[in-house]
């Protein structure tokens, strides 16, 4: 029998000076660091409703794809993280590939829209931003990428109105919220959701963050703030890792109406796999999901795990249905510099084989 | 910290490190930093978070404060821990116990560490309560717990100076007379104030669960690396170490029914004293004619039903079957709202093909109404359109004549529908 603790006072001694080090030279990174940026890609705007803006991204040259990518995020956090700098950007990726690439903003949400509802996100912005591309492209259909919560809207968007997207892409998105290792599921289950939105109006940023951060509480409060000295000497790594700080805390408030409807229906009633979505008056049965669908999840995710997002494909209506499993987590999907080579030619390869 | 393990290696360590130590607080010192040599870690963090601070830029200020919080913590932890074995053996239980004394003695970690979370900016509910304490306080009449009446706050002078336990028991009796409606609500609002600390007891009993289950974990761990190639090699891994047993206990908790039912529990009864405060705030408001937030909520949902119900006449208007020339914007107080037609889709007017409720029954009826479409593909176009759209739901459409008279507000224009849009599938 060894110890499990084989460490010299010399070996601990030296640790502790490296720390040290780190934090010395850490003085200086933190002088010479500026306020970081993020969404690298110029972008205009070409379509509003309100707070809500659709965005078309301007790449190095012009899109060869004849039809465009419509991106539709979570309500949970800012949209740039798709573009977030300029090594890590699905979105620059994606044009460099020649896509056409639009994202649907979400903005901020204040107290005068916290009776929107489910229908008003799907039928008025979503559907409303997927007109505007269909009219001013000229065509009947698009190519939708929702990601996370903006997944699963995509799919309600695409059961009620399968002739207007032509292809459907779906990353990290939950489709069976009952499983048993979705811990985020797991809480919302026990949750009198009327009470809580009749109580909170809209949900705050700051609630909705301190519940992610409670998913994993030691890795996400303390194991990642003590790796922090590691690359204190590293001014790019510092900056990478604030942009990244910046991103998760820069959440937008929930709507109190939607967010109600999306606990209910999805979280609580499991509504793709039992039925009982209803938008605006129509119900939403994935068996209309009829269009070719690529379906990307990360093997890591701990938000939306693998067994959440794969039962996508006995639901589907699809006989054109894939699958990409990603080696990685919720985030790393758009951000890990593996992401940045596999997943974007995962979906131009993808959407290429049935442009023809 | 360098001298404080008792253990042979530990004061070797010490000496080692200081010179490595006095470098650092002498470099701080001469930057104006304030170090004190006899507790270096704790104090080398201070001077360093100091120095930080004058660095900061207003993206890397929440995060250098949180990294100061932490490495101030637990790095002088773990280094004094792992002091203790360095340099000779030790087994898994020693090294897991020792580690289980810095922290406190075990106690109750998870608990401890959601304080820390929620005080740092975040608005979790115990800062909510924190800062509606007083003023509960106050309408209950200064004895929440301790005594007092709702009366002897500031809502009238009913029931002065009544020791804690009458006053629980008044609140239970039945409301009548002109205070009725004002009583049953204070009652309603201790009560959930009591299911709130039930409900506190429960999470807090299962939060104590996972921090024994992770010390327990983080021995096991510990024995496991008792084998040559699999020892820990640094301070930082013992670190590491403990951070993936207590991930682990925690998971295992916070996946299960029992947490579910005690999470639900603790939310809705935060959600319930909440509610009840926010009530109050409204009527003392209302005393002094301040617009509630009943009234501005009332607005906001007459607005927000409003813009749906003139989507979906936009939606109606522009369906390609009966394209018409978009109506005239007008200014909105002029637009006759009670006289609309609108008619919702009616459940009868959906398809019975989405209305099946059993998942497989479902799929198949579903793949029966979009196989005209794969039939196009095979050149039966005309008659698969005609198909797919029997298979979708009817929209009744208000009268024409009604829907010309719209106007439009602005975020609300009409889609230009003349265009005639080229299927590319």
């Amino acid at each position: 029998m060894y110890t499990p603790f084989n460490v010299s006072p010399e070996q601990l001694a030296e640790e502790a000076a490296k720390v040290q080090r780190k934090l010395g030279a850490g003085l200086a990174t933190l002088h010479a660091l500026e306020d970081v940026h993020y969404g690298v890609t110029a972008k205009e705007e070409v379509w509003r409703d309100g707070k809500i803006v659709l965005y078309r991204f301007k790449g190095a040259r012009a899109p060869t794809a004849k039809i465009p990518m419509l991106i539709c995020y979570a309500l949970v956090n800012r949209p740039y993280m798709v573009d977030l700098q300029d090594d890590r950007s699905l979105v620059k990726n994606l044009l460099a590939l020649g896509e056409d690439v639009y994202l649907i903003d979400w903005g901020y949400t204040d107290r005068s829209d916290r009776y929107l509802t489910l229908e008003d996100y799907i039928e008025r912005f979503l559907g409303g931003a997927v007109d505007h591309l269909r009219r001013t492209h000229d065509l009947d259909a698009i190519n939708l990428l929702g990601i996370c919560q903006g997944g699963a809207f995509s799919l309600t968007y695409s059961a009620l109105h399968p002739s207007k997207i032509k292809n459907l892409i779906t990353m990290v998105t939950p489709v069976d919220f009952h499983t048993d290792d979705n811990m985020l599921s797991n809480w919302t289950r026990g949750l009198d959701i009327d009470l809580f939105i009749d109580t909170l109006g809209n949900v705050p940023a700051d609630m909705m963050n301190l519940c992610y951060l409670t998913l994993k509480p030691y890795r996400l409060f303390v194991q990642k703030y003590v790796g922090m000295v590691d690359i204190l000497d590293d001014k790019k790594a510092m900056e990478d890792f604030l942009r990244m700080e910046k991103w998760i805390f820069d959440s937008p408030d929930q709507a109190g109406e939607a967010f109600r409807q999306f606990i209910k229906q999805y979280y609580q009633a499991n509504g793709f796999v039992n039925g009982g979505i209803d938008i605006g008056g129509r119900a939403v049965d994935l068996g209309f999901v009829d269009m070719p669908v690529l379906n990307i999840y990360a093997e890591q995710d701990h938000l939306v795990p693998p067994s959440a997002s794969k039962p996508m494909k006995g639901l589907v209506g699809s006989k054109d249905y894939s699958e990409v499993s990603f080696r990685g987590g919720h985030i790393g999907i758009y951000v890990s510099g593996r992401a940045q080579k596999e997943v974007p030619s995962a979906i131009h390869d993808w959407l290429a084989k049935r442009a023809k | 910290m360098w001298s404080a393990g008792g253990a042979s290696g530990a004061g070797d360590v010490g000496a080692l490190a200081q010179q490595y130590w006095s470098a650092l607080s002498e470099a701080m010192r001469s930057a104006g930093g304030t170090a004190r040599p006899e507790d270096p870690w704790k104090a080398a963090m201070d001077s360093w978070s100091q120095l930080a601070g004058g660095a900061r830029r207003n993206d890397a200020s929440d995060a250098i404060e949180r990294f100061s919080a932490q490495a101030r913590q637990w790095f002088g932890m773990m280094q004094q821990v792992a002091g203790q074995f360095a340099g000779r053996s030790a087994n898994a239980e020693d090294i897991a116990g020792a580690w289980k004394q810095a922290m406190g003695g075990g106690g109750n970690p998870f608990a401890s560490l959601f304080t820390e979370m929620s005080g740092r900016g975040q608005s979790g509910f115990d800062q909510w309560y924190e800062q509606a304490a007083p003023m509960l306080k106050g309408m209950l009449g200064g004895g929440m717990p301790g005594g007092g009446m709702p009366g002897s706050g500031m809502f009238g002078g009913m029931h002065q100076g009544v020791p804690h336990q009458d006053a629980m028991s008044w609140l239970r009796t039945p409301a009548f007379g002109l205070h009725r409606e004002h009583q049953e609500r204070w009652q309603a609002l201790v009560e959930a104030q009591q299911t709130l600390q039930q409900a506190n007891e429960g999470y807090k009993a299962l939060m104590l669960e996972a921090g024994r289950d992770a010390f327990e974990r983080f021995q096991r761990k510990l024995a496991e690396r008792s084998e040559p190639g699999r020892q820990l090699q640094s301070a930082r891994a013992l670190f590491d170490l403990w951070i993936d047993a207590a991930e682990e206990a925690y998971a295992e908790i916070a996946l299960s029914a029992g947490f579910r039912k005690a999470y639900g529990e603790l939310v809705n009864a935060q959600m319930r004293v909440r509610a009840g405060i926010q009530r109050e705030v409204e009527l003392i408001g209302g005393l002094f004619g301040m617009p509630g937030r009943t009234e501005v909520d009332a607005a906001h949902r007459k607005i927000a039903e409003l813009e749906r119900q003139l989507r979906r006449l936009r939606d109606a208007v522009s369906m390609p079957s009966t394209q018409t020339k978009p109506a005239q914007t007008e200014p909105l107080q002029s637009m006759p709202v009670q006289s609309i037609p609108v008619q919702r889709r009616p459940a009868q007017s959906r398809p019975a093909l989405v209305r099946v409720a059993k998942t497989s029954k479902k799929k198949a009826l579903a793949k029966q109404a979009v196989e005209p479409k794969r039939a196009a593909k095979k050149g039966l176009a005309a008659k698969a359109k005609s198909s797919r759209a029997s298979a979708k739901p009817a929209v009744k459409r208000a009268p024409r004549q009604a829907i010309a008279a719209i106007a439009m507000p602005q975020p609300l224009r009409p889609l230009s529908i003349a265009k005639t849009t080229k299927r590319t599938r």
